[in-house]
Protein backbone atom coordinates (compact mmCIF):
# COMPACT_ATOMS: atom_id res chain seq x y z
CA UNK A 1 0.00 0.00 0.00
CA UNK A 2 1.15 3.58 -0.56
CA UNK A 3 3.40 5.19 2.01
CA UNK A 4 4.98 8.59 2.41
CA UNK A 5 7.27 10.44 4.78
CA UNK A 6 6.33 13.07 7.36
CA UNK A 7 7.67 15.82 5.14
CA UNK A 8 5.88 14.79 1.94
CA UNK A 9 3.48 17.40 0.52
CA UNK A 10 -0.16 16.45 0.35
CA UNK A 11 -0.70 17.30 -3.37
CA UNK A 12 2.20 15.05 -4.40
CA UNK A 13 0.94 12.26 -2.15
CA UNK A 14 -2.62 12.63 -3.44
CA UNK A 15 -1.50 12.29 -7.06
CA UNK A 16 0.62 9.24 -6.37
CA UNK A 17 -2.01 7.49 -4.23
CA UNK A 18 -4.80 8.09 -6.74
CA UNK A 19 -2.62 6.86 -9.61
CA UNK A 20 -2.04 3.65 -7.70
CA UNK A 21 -5.78 3.15 -7.20
CA UNK A 22 -5.77 3.64 -3.40
CA UNK A 23 -7.70 6.00 -1.15
CA UNK A 24 -5.42 6.09 1.84
CA UNK A 25 -1.72 6.50 2.49
CA UNK A 26 0.35 5.47 5.49
CA UNK A 27 2.96 7.84 6.88
CA UNK A 28 6.15 6.02 7.89
CA UNK A 29 9.71 6.90 8.81
CA UNK A 30 12.83 5.59 7.07
CA UNK A 31 12.56 2.31 8.98
CA UNK A 32 8.93 1.96 7.92
CA UNK A 33 7.59 2.42 11.45
CA UNK A 34 4.01 3.62 11.15
CA UNK A 35 3.55 7.23 12.27
CA UNK A 36 0.16 8.19 10.90
CA UNK A 37 -2.51 7.73 8.29
CA UNK A 38 -3.88 9.96 5.52
CA UNK A 39 -7.48 8.97 5.01
CA UNK A 40 -9.82 9.44 2.06
CA UNK A 41 -11.22 12.79 3.23
CA UNK A 42 -7.78 14.19 3.97
CA UNK A 43 -6.44 13.18 0.58
CA UNK A 44 -9.49 14.66 -1.13
CA UNK A 45 -8.83 18.12 0.29
CA UNK A 46 -7.01 20.82 -1.67
CA UNK A 47 -4.71 21.73 1.19
CA UNK A 48 -1.03 22.10 0.37
CA UNK A 49 0.40 20.97 3.69
CA UNK A 50 2.84 18.35 4.89
CA UNK A 51 1.78 14.80 5.60
CA UNK A 52 2.69 15.44 9.23
CA UNK A 53 0.24 18.32 9.47
CA UNK A 54 -2.57 16.42 7.75
CA UNK A 55 -2.24 12.90 9.13
CA UNK A 56 -4.18 11.17 11.85
CA UNK A 57 -1.33 10.12 14.18
CA UNK A 58 -0.87 6.70 15.71
CA UNK A 59 -3.34 4.49 13.85
CA UNK A 60 -4.03 1.11 15.40
CA UNK A 61 -1.79 -1.74 14.28
CA UNK A 62 -1.66 -5.49 14.70
CA UNK A 63 1.18 -8.00 14.54
CA UNK A 64 0.93 -10.95 12.13
CA UNK A 65 0.85 -13.34 15.09
CA UNK A 66 -2.65 -12.25 16.11
CA UNK A 67 -5.29 -14.90 15.38
CA UNK A 68 -8.12 -14.23 12.94
CA UNK A 69 -10.75 -14.56 15.66
CA UNK A 70 -9.01 -12.09 17.94
CA UNK A 71 -8.54 -9.70 15.06
CA UNK A 72 -12.18 -9.89 14.05
CA UNK A 73 -13.23 -9.28 17.64
CA UNK A 74 -10.98 -6.25 17.80
CA UNK A 75 -12.38 -4.88 14.52
CA UNK A 76 -15.97 -5.40 15.62
CA UNK A 77 -15.37 -3.84 19.02
CA UNK A 78 -13.96 -0.71 17.44
CA UNK A 79 -16.16 -0.65 14.34
CA UNK A 80 -13.13 -0.81 12.07
CA UNK A 81 -12.97 -2.33 8.61
CA UNK A 82 -9.21 -2.75 8.40
CA UNK A 83 -6.00 -2.85 10.41
CA UNK A 84 -2.40 -2.15 9.46
CA UNK A 85 -0.09 -5.12 9.94
CA UNK A 86 3.37 -4.35 11.25
CA UNK A 87 6.43 -6.38 12.26
CA UNK A 88 9.92 -5.62 13.46
CA UNK A 89 10.62 -4.78 9.80
CA UNK A 90 7.92 -2.12 9.77
CA UNK A 91 4.68 -1.89 7.83
CA UNK A 92 3.99 -5.10 5.91
CA UNK A 93 0.38 -4.71 4.80
CA UNK A 94 -3.27 -4.13 5.44
CA UNK A 95 -5.82 -6.71 6.55
CA UNK A 96 -9.45 -6.04 5.66
CA UNK A 97 -12.40 -7.27 7.67
CA UNK A 98 -13.98 -8.74 4.55
CA UNK A 99 -10.89 -10.86 3.94
CA UNK A 100 -11.19 -12.71 7.24
CA UNK A 101 -14.96 -12.82 7.82
CA UNK B 1 -16.01 -1.35 34.86
CA UNK B 2 -12.65 -0.05 33.67
CA UNK B 3 -10.23 1.92 35.78
CA UNK B 4 -11.00 5.18 33.94
CA UNK B 5 -14.69 4.45 34.35
CA UNK B 6 -14.08 4.02 38.03
CA UNK B 7 -12.41 7.39 38.05
CA UNK B 8 -15.43 8.98 36.46
CA UNK B 9 -17.71 7.30 38.93
CA UNK B 10 -15.65 8.66 41.80
CA UNK B 11 -15.34 5.32 43.57
CA UNK B 12 -13.99 5.85 47.03
CA UNK B 13 -11.10 4.01 48.54
CA UNK B 14 -11.45 0.88 50.56
CA UNK B 15 -9.09 -0.50 53.14
CA UNK B 16 -8.02 -3.98 54.00
CA UNK B 17 -4.80 -4.95 52.20
CA UNK B 18 -1.91 -6.11 54.27
CA UNK B 19 1.20 -4.05 53.83
CA UNK B 20 4.78 -4.99 53.09
CA UNK B 21 5.63 -8.39 51.62
CA UNK B 22 9.23 -7.93 52.65
CA UNK B 23 8.93 -10.02 55.79
CA UNK B 24 6.00 -12.16 54.70
CA UNK B 25 5.78 -15.63 56.10
CA UNK B 26 6.52 -18.86 54.27
CA UNK B 27 3.95 -20.28 51.81
CA UNK B 28 0.74 -21.45 53.54
CA UNK B 29 -0.89 -24.21 51.47
CA UNK B 30 -3.78 -24.53 53.90
CA UNK B 31 -5.18 -21.18 52.86
CA UNK B 32 -4.96 -21.95 49.12
CA UNK B 33 -8.69 -22.55 49.01
CA UNK B 34 -9.23 -18.85 49.58
CA UNK B 35 -7.77 -18.23 46.14
CA UNK B 36 -10.54 -20.25 44.50
CA UNK B 37 -12.59 -17.16 43.85
CA UNK B 38 -9.69 -15.62 41.92
CA UNK B 39 -8.57 -18.79 40.14
CA UNK B 40 -10.89 -18.90 37.11
CA UNK B 41 -8.88 -18.55 33.92
CA UNK B 42 -5.56 -19.02 35.67
CA UNK B 43 -3.12 -21.95 35.72
CA UNK B 44 -1.25 -20.44 38.65
CA UNK B 45 -0.08 -22.72 41.48
CA UNK B 46 -2.23 -21.11 44.17
CA UNK B 47 -0.88 -23.50 46.81
CA UNK B 48 2.17 -21.28 46.96
CA UNK B 49 1.67 -17.74 48.17
CA UNK B 50 3.21 -15.20 50.50
CA UNK B 51 0.14 -13.06 51.15
CA UNK B 52 -3.55 -13.87 51.62
CA UNK B 53 -6.02 -13.92 48.76
CA UNK B 54 -7.89 -11.07 50.42
CA UNK B 55 -4.97 -8.78 49.57
CA UNK B 56 -5.87 -8.84 45.89
CA UNK B 57 -8.57 -6.81 44.24
CA UNK B 58 -9.77 -6.85 40.65
CA UNK B 59 -8.85 -3.62 38.90
CA UNK B 60 -11.58 -3.79 36.27
CA UNK B 61 -10.18 -4.72 32.85
CA UNK B 62 -9.34 -8.33 33.80
CA UNK B 63 -6.43 -10.56 32.75
CA UNK B 64 -4.65 -8.96 29.76
CA UNK B 65 -7.45 -6.39 29.51
CA UNK B 66 -4.56 -3.96 29.69
CA UNK B 67 -2.30 -5.53 27.06
CA UNK B 68 1.45 -5.57 27.64
CA UNK B 69 3.58 -4.54 24.66
CA UNK B 70 5.67 -7.56 23.75
CA UNK B 71 6.91 -6.53 20.31
CA UNK B 72 7.85 -2.88 20.74
CA UNK B 73 8.89 -0.69 17.80
CA UNK B 74 11.11 2.33 18.20
CA UNK B 75 11.82 5.68 16.58
CA UNK B 76 14.71 8.08 16.63
CA UNK B 77 13.84 11.09 18.82
CA UNK B 78 13.66 13.29 15.72
CA UNK B 79 10.77 11.17 14.41
CA UNK B 80 8.87 11.07 17.72
CA UNK B 81 6.92 14.20 16.88
CA UNK B 82 3.87 13.04 18.81
CA UNK B 83 5.71 14.00 22.00
CA UNK B 84 5.92 17.54 23.33
CA UNK B 85 9.14 18.75 24.97
CA UNK B 86 8.00 18.39 28.59
CA UNK B 87 6.13 15.11 28.24
CA UNK B 88 7.27 12.43 30.68
CA UNK B 89 9.14 9.37 29.43
CA UNK B 90 10.83 6.57 31.31
CA UNK B 91 14.53 6.77 30.51
CA UNK B 92 16.32 3.43 30.56
CA UNK B 93 19.99 3.09 29.72
CA UNK B 94 21.81 -0.21 29.43
CA UNK B 95 24.83 -1.53 27.54
CA UNK B 96 25.20 1.64 25.51
CA UNK B 97 21.56 1.53 24.46
CA UNK B 98 19.32 4.47 25.47
CA UNK B 99 15.55 4.08 25.33
CA UNK B 100 12.58 6.25 26.18
CA UNK B 101 9.14 4.87 26.98
CA UNK B 102 6.52 7.64 26.81
CA UNK B 103 4.04 7.54 29.67
CA UNK B 104 1.26 8.53 27.22
CA UNK B 105 1.73 4.98 25.83
CA UNK B 106 2.54 3.23 29.12
CA UNK B 107 -0.70 4.39 30.78
CA UNK B 108 -2.52 2.13 28.28
CA UNK B 109 -0.19 -0.88 28.53
CA UNK B 110 1.72 -0.69 31.85
CA UNK B 111 4.37 -3.23 30.75
CA UNK B 112 6.81 -3.28 27.83
CA UNK B 113 8.74 -6.54 27.44
CA UNK B 114 11.87 -5.42 25.66
CA UNK B 115 15.50 -6.30 25.09
CA UNK B 116 17.95 -3.47 25.73
CA UNK B 117 21.71 -3.70 25.37
CA UNK B 118 21.29 -7.45 25.00
CA UNK B 119 19.40 -7.81 28.28
CA UNK B 120 15.71 -8.83 28.42
CA UNK B 121 13.92 -6.21 30.50
CA UNK B 122 10.40 -5.33 31.55
CA UNK B 123 9.82 -1.59 31.71
CA UNK B 124 6.74 -1.06 33.85
CA UNK B 125 4.50 1.80 34.91
CA UNK B 126 1.60 1.59 37.32
CA UNK B 127 -0.51 4.74 36.80
CA UNK B 128 -2.38 4.16 40.04
CA UNK B 129 0.82 4.31 42.15
CA UNK B 130 2.99 6.35 39.75
CA UNK B 131 5.64 3.63 39.97
CA UNK B 132 8.03 3.46 36.99
CA UNK B 133 10.30 0.45 37.44
CA UNK B 134 12.54 -1.57 35.12
CA UNK B 135 13.31 -5.22 35.83
CA UNK B 136 15.70 -7.80 34.42
CA UNK B 137 13.38 -10.53 33.07
CA UNK B 138 15.86 -13.35 33.66
CA UNK B 139 15.06 -15.72 36.51
CA UNK B 140 17.01 -18.88 37.20
CA UNK B 141 18.32 -19.17 33.64
CA UNK B 142 14.91 -18.51 32.06
CA UNK B 143 13.70 -15.36 30.37
CA UNK B 144 10.17 -14.50 31.45
CA UNK B 145 7.55 -12.44 29.65
CA UNK B 146 5.38 -10.28 31.88
CA UNK B 147 1.75 -9.33 31.33
CA UNK B 148 -0.89 -7.43 33.30
CA UNK B 149 -2.94 -9.69 35.60
CA UNK B 150 -5.81 -7.25 36.04
CA UNK B 151 -5.43 -7.59 39.79
CA UNK B 152 -4.14 -5.00 42.20
CA UNK B 153 -2.59 -5.15 45.63
CA UNK B 154 -2.40 -1.92 47.60
CA UNK B 155 -3.65 -0.32 44.37
CA UNK B 156 -0.42 -1.43 42.66
CA UNK B 157 -0.05 -3.40 39.43
CA UNK B 158 0.18 -7.16 39.86
CA UNK B 159 2.07 -8.64 36.91
CA UNK B 160 2.14 -12.26 35.85
CA UNK B 161 4.69 -14.25 33.91
CA UNK B 162 3.39 -16.22 30.93
CA UNK B 163 5.54 -19.24 31.80
CA UNK B 164 4.05 -20.19 35.18
CA UNK B 165 1.42 -17.47 35.63
CA UNK B 166 2.92 -16.58 38.98
CA UNK B 167 1.77 -13.19 40.29
CA UNK B 168 4.42 -10.55 40.82
CA UNK B 169 4.08 -7.28 42.73
CA UNK B 170 5.36 -4.44 40.58
CA UNK B 171 6.25 -2.24 43.57
CA UNK B 172 8.71 -4.76 44.98
CA UNK B 173 9.47 -7.04 42.01
CA UNK B 174 8.68 -10.05 44.17
CA UNK B 175 6.53 -13.03 43.22
CA UNK B 176 3.70 -13.35 45.75
CA UNK B 177 1.69 -16.24 44.31
CA UNK B 178 2.54 -19.27 42.18
CA UNK B 179 5.55 -21.36 41.37
CA UNK B 180 7.96 -18.42 41.63
CA UNK B 181 6.65 -17.36 45.05
CA UNK B 182 9.41 -15.56 46.97
CA UNK B 183 11.55 -14.96 43.88
CA UNK B 184 12.86 -11.44 43.54
CA UNK B 185 13.36 -9.72 40.18
CA UNK B 186 16.46 -7.58 39.81
CA UNK B 187 15.53 -3.92 39.55
CA UNK B 188 17.50 -1.82 37.09
CA UNK B 189 17.98 1.97 37.20
CA UNK B 190 15.27 3.87 35.34
CA UNK B 191 13.73 7.28 35.87
CA UNK B 192 11.12 9.65 34.53
CA UNK B 193 12.53 12.55 32.53
CA UNK B 194 11.16 14.97 29.95
CA UNK B 195 11.23 13.93 26.31
CA UNK B 196 13.33 17.04 25.57
CA UNK B 197 15.96 16.00 28.12
CA UNK B 198 16.10 12.50 26.67
CA UNK B 199 16.36 13.74 23.08
CA UNK B 200 19.07 16.24 23.97
CA UNK B 201 21.14 13.71 25.92
CA UNK B 202 20.55 10.77 23.57
CA UNK B 203 19.92 12.09 20.03
CA UNK B 204 20.59 8.60 18.66
CA UNK B 205 18.52 6.90 21.34
CA UNK B 206 15.28 5.05 20.66
CA UNK B 207 11.76 6.13 21.59
CA UNK B 208 8.90 3.66 21.90
CA UNK B 209 6.53 4.32 19.00
CA UNK B 210 2.74 4.31 18.89
CA UNK B 211 3.00 1.34 16.53
CA UNK B 212 2.36 -1.04 19.40
CA UNK B 213 0.28 -3.72 17.72
CA UNK B 214 -2.80 -2.30 19.47
CA UNK B 215 -5.42 0.37 18.96
CA UNK B 216 -5.48 2.85 21.80
CA UNK B 217 -6.14 6.61 21.91
CA UNK B 218 -2.56 7.53 22.76
CA UNK B 219 -2.34 11.09 23.97
CA UNK B 220 -5.71 10.89 25.70
CA UNK B 221 -5.49 10.72 29.46
CA UNK B 222 -7.55 7.88 30.97
CA UNK B 223 -6.93 9.16 34.51
CA UNK B 224 -7.72 12.91 34.42
CA UNK B 225 -6.90 14.63 37.67
CA UNK B 226 -5.82 11.40 39.32
CA UNK B 227 -2.69 12.92 40.84
CA UNK B 228 -4.47 15.67 42.74
CA UNK B 229 -2.22 15.43 45.81
CA UNK B 230 -4.90 15.17 48.45
CA UNK B 231 -7.28 12.85 46.57
CA UNK B 232 -7.46 9.24 47.75
CA UNK B 233 -6.44 6.24 45.63
CA UNK B 234 -9.27 4.54 43.71
CA UNK B 235 -8.57 1.13 45.19
CA UNK B 236 -7.76 -0.46 48.53
CA UNK B 237 -4.41 0.21 50.17
CA UNK B 238 -3.02 -0.54 53.61
CA UNK B 239 -2.42 2.37 56.00
CA UNK B 240 -4.41 4.63 53.72
CA UNK B 241 -5.17 6.82 56.72
CA UNK B 242 -1.48 7.73 57.09
CA UNK B 243 -1.53 11.52 57.30
CA UNK B 244 2.19 12.24 57.32
CA UNK B 245 1.82 13.48 53.72
CA UNK B 246 -1.02 13.94 51.22
CA UNK B 247 -1.94 10.60 49.64
CA UNK B 248 -0.59 11.46 46.21
CA UNK B 249 2.43 13.52 47.06
CA UNK B 250 5.24 12.27 44.82
CA UNK B 251 8.10 10.64 46.69
CA UNK B 252 11.65 9.63 45.84
CA UNK B 253 11.90 6.21 47.44
CA UNK B 254 15.34 4.70 47.86
CA UNK B 255 15.83 1.17 49.17
CA UNK B 256 18.99 -0.63 50.11
CA UNK B 257 18.99 -3.92 51.98
CA UNK B 258 16.27 -3.42 54.61
CA UNK B 259 16.52 0.38 54.72
CA UNK B 260 14.02 2.67 53.01
CA UNK B 261 14.25 6.44 52.78
CA UNK B 262 11.58 8.71 51.30
CA UNK B 263 12.19 12.23 50.07
CA UNK B 264 9.02 14.15 49.12
CA UNK B 265 9.08 16.07 45.85
CA UNK B 266 7.88 19.12 47.80
CA UNK B 267 11.13 19.02 49.79
CA UNK B 268 13.19 18.56 46.62
CA UNK B 269 11.42 21.40 44.84
CA UNK B 270 12.44 23.65 47.71
CA UNK B 271 15.99 22.40 48.25
CA UNK B 272 16.83 21.11 44.73
CA UNK B 273 19.38 18.69 46.22
CA UNK B 274 19.28 16.48 49.31
CA UNK B 275 21.90 14.13 50.68
CA UNK B 276 20.66 10.96 52.38
CA UNK B 277 22.28 7.90 53.91
CA UNK B 278 20.66 4.56 53.12
CA UNK B 279 22.14 1.38 54.59
CA UNK B 280 25.44 3.21 55.03
CA UNK B 281 25.52 4.53 51.45
CA UNK B 282 25.66 8.30 51.01
CA UNK B 283 23.42 9.23 48.11
CA UNK B 284 22.59 12.52 46.41
CA UNK B 285 19.00 13.17 45.38
CA UNK B 286 18.52 15.89 42.76
CA UNK B 287 15.41 17.51 41.34
CA UNK B 288 14.94 19.68 38.27
CA UNK B 289 11.88 21.26 36.67
CA UNK B 290 10.64 20.72 33.12
CA UNK B 291 8.56 17.53 33.31
CA UNK B 292 4.77 17.37 33.19
CA UNK B 293 2.51 14.98 35.04
CA UNK B 294 1.25 12.06 32.91
CA UNK B 295 -2.21 12.82 34.31
CA UNK B 296 -2.49 16.41 33.11
CA UNK B 297 -0.51 19.47 32.22
CA UNK B 298 0.83 20.16 35.71
CA UNK B 299 4.57 20.64 36.17
CA UNK B 300 6.03 18.02 38.53
CA UNK B 301 9.72 17.92 37.62
CA UNK B 302 12.03 14.93 37.70
CA UNK B 303 14.39 13.36 40.21
CA UNK B 304 17.67 11.53 40.02
CA UNK B 305 19.60 9.61 42.67
CA UNK B 306 23.38 9.32 42.42
CA UNK B 307 26.11 7.55 44.36
CA UNK B 308 29.58 8.86 43.57
CA UNK B 309 28.07 10.41 40.46
CA UNK B 310 26.58 7.15 39.18
CA UNK B 311 22.81 6.63 38.90
CA UNK B 312 21.28 4.13 41.30
CA UNK B 313 17.87 2.50 41.43
CA UNK B 314 15.00 4.37 43.01
CA UNK B 315 11.32 4.90 42.43
CA UNK B 316 8.97 7.87 42.61
CA UNK B 317 5.61 6.56 43.79
CA UNK B 318 2.75 8.37 45.40
CA UNK B 319 2.92 8.60 49.18
CA UNK B 320 -0.03 6.27 49.80
CA UNK B 321 1.88 3.43 48.08
CA UNK B 322 4.96 4.05 50.24
CA UNK B 323 2.79 4.11 53.35
CA UNK B 324 1.19 0.84 52.27
CA UNK B 325 4.30 -1.10 51.32
CA UNK B 326 6.95 0.57 53.50
CA UNK B 327 5.12 1.97 56.53
CA UNK B 328 8.35 2.27 58.53
CA UNK B 329 10.17 4.30 55.89
CA UNK B 330 12.43 7.12 57.07
CA UNK B 331 10.78 10.29 55.84
CA UNK B 332 13.02 13.26 55.05
CA UNK B 333 11.33 16.59 55.77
Amino acid sequence: MPTCSLDARLPEVRERVCAAGWETCIVVNQERVVLGRLGRKTLASDADVSAEAAMTPGPGTVRPSIGADALLERMRARHLTSFLVTTSDGLVGLVRRGDIE
Amino acid sequence: MTRPALAAAGILLLTGCSGSDRHASAPRPASAARFAALAAGWRTDFDRHLVPASDFQEGGPGKDGIPAITQPRFLRPVDARFLSAREPVIEFLHGGDARAYPLQILVWHEIVDDRVGGVPVAVTFCPLCNTAIAFDRRVGGKTLEFHVSGNLRNSDLVMYDTSTESWWQQFSGKALVGRYTGTQLRQLPARIVSFADFARTHPNGRVLSRDTGFDRPYGDNPYPGYDDASSPPYFAAAHVGDRRLPAKERIVLIERDDDSVAVPFSVLQRRKMVEVTVAGHVLTVRWRPGVLSPFGSREVGSAQVLEHGRPVTFDQPFWFAVAAFRPHVVLIR
